[in-house]
């Protein structure tokens, strides 16, 4: 089971602090990586890793969506075998209430933010030959959903970008891939249950063959898309749903 | 606020109901257009015209429109 072994990989991920986030991070650790983990809020990251915090786990605050921000994270990062884009908002809104203020909003994290992160990880040569970036994406990337226009929109720009980086990123055997979730208990579930309602979202779930996920349930596909054993996958979408889109 | 004024931007803003057709002790939970998106537009709605944030569940345990502009009013008050 070698190949599915993190050890002796260093892997950043952004959204640490996000359910799926702190699971992938826990998933990377046990199996043997090291981890820079980032968040907007120090406080937040080192309440969610108290236990964590080793020679294996580097907590890393950083604002993913300032231009700025993103420099200074590439300064100070170490040369990285993975990359899990975590970090990521939701904003529900019906079509007749959207804005061009929402659009850039969603856009500059769900997309901005892990593209160019990724290109100036990998121009300032900190992307170390065989290694794997990971896009958390979701399944309104490619099916649609009411009120989900403008987060679809981003999820399913990043999975396109991921498929092109894919390509050009393959020479310097570096793979990019994306993860499509459907519903994953962590905060974004509780985000949508705000805006849809208890009755709405038990109802969703019942649409689900194996009910929504738990962030452990995204995690493992993670950390195999980040291993050895996926070695020959790269340009592709790996959906985690629980059968959701399958029907 | 006037109760009116929201009846007026909850006629306006749900898919499909006709200008009048609302009153302020409608059960609107029970209209043929509400659902989960008519849900999600009340509450972009609020947000846009009244700077009021509510979420799904507070829509939900309103019986009727006055019931609703209740909430809404105490929201704006705060
Ligand atoms: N949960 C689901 O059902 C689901 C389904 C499909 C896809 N996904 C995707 O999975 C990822 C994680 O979701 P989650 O449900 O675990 O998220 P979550 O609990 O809502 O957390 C969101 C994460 O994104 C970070 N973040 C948000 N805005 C940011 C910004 N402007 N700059 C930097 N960081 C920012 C937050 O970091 P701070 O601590 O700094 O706030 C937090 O770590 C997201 O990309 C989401 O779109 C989730």
């Amino acid at each position: 089971m070698a190949l599915f072994d993190l050890t002796g990989k260093t892997v950043l991920v952004t959204g640490a602090t996000s359910g799926i986030g702190r699971a992938v991070c826990r998933g990377v650790l046990e199996a043997g990586g090291a981890v820079v983990a980032t968040g907007r809020d120090g406080k937040r990251l080192d309440g969610v890793f108290e236990d964590a915090v080793s020679e294996q786990f580097r907590p890393v605050v950083a604002d993913l969506v300032a231009p700025a921000g993103r420099e200074e994270l590439v300064r100070e990062l170490p040369s990285l075998d993975g990359i899990v884009h975590c970090a990521g908002a939701l904003d529900l809104a019906p079509a007749s209430f959207l804005s061009s203020k929402k659009l850039r909003a969603l856009e500059a994290i769900n997309y901005e933010a892990p593209v160019l992160l990724t290109t100036a990880l990998f121009k300032a040569g900190k992307l170390n030959p065989g290694g794997s970036v990971v896009f958390v994406a979701s399944v309104t990337g490619f099916s649609g959903a009411k009120g989900h226009v403008l987060y679809a929109g981003s999820k399913g720009a990043l999975i396109a970008a991921g498929r092109s980086l894919a390509i050009e990123l393959a020479s310097k055997r570096i793979r990019v891939n994306s993860l499509a979730p459907g519903m994953v208990r962590s905060g974004m579930v509780e985000q949508a249950a705000g805006a849809l309602g208890d009755e709405a979202m038990a109802a969703h779930e019942a649409e689900y063959p194996l009910g929504f996920g738990e962030p452990e349930d995204v995690a493992w596909p993670v950390v195999f898309l980040l291993s050895d054993a996926s070695r020959w996958v790269t340009g592709t979408t790996l959906v985690c749903d629980g059968g959701f889109t399958a029907r | 606020m006037e109760i009116k004024t929201l009846i007026d931007e909850f006629e306006r803003s749900i898919e499909g109901l006709a200008p009048g057709s609302i009153a302020p002790e409608t059960r609107f939970q029970e209209l043929e257009q509400w659902d989960s998106l008519a849900v999600l537009t009340t509450i972009a709605m609020v947000d846009a015209e009244f700077e009021v944030e509510l979420t799904a569940n507070e829509i939900l345990a309103c019986n009727t429109i006055r019931e609703f502009a209740e909430l809404v009013e105490a929201k704006r008050g705060r």
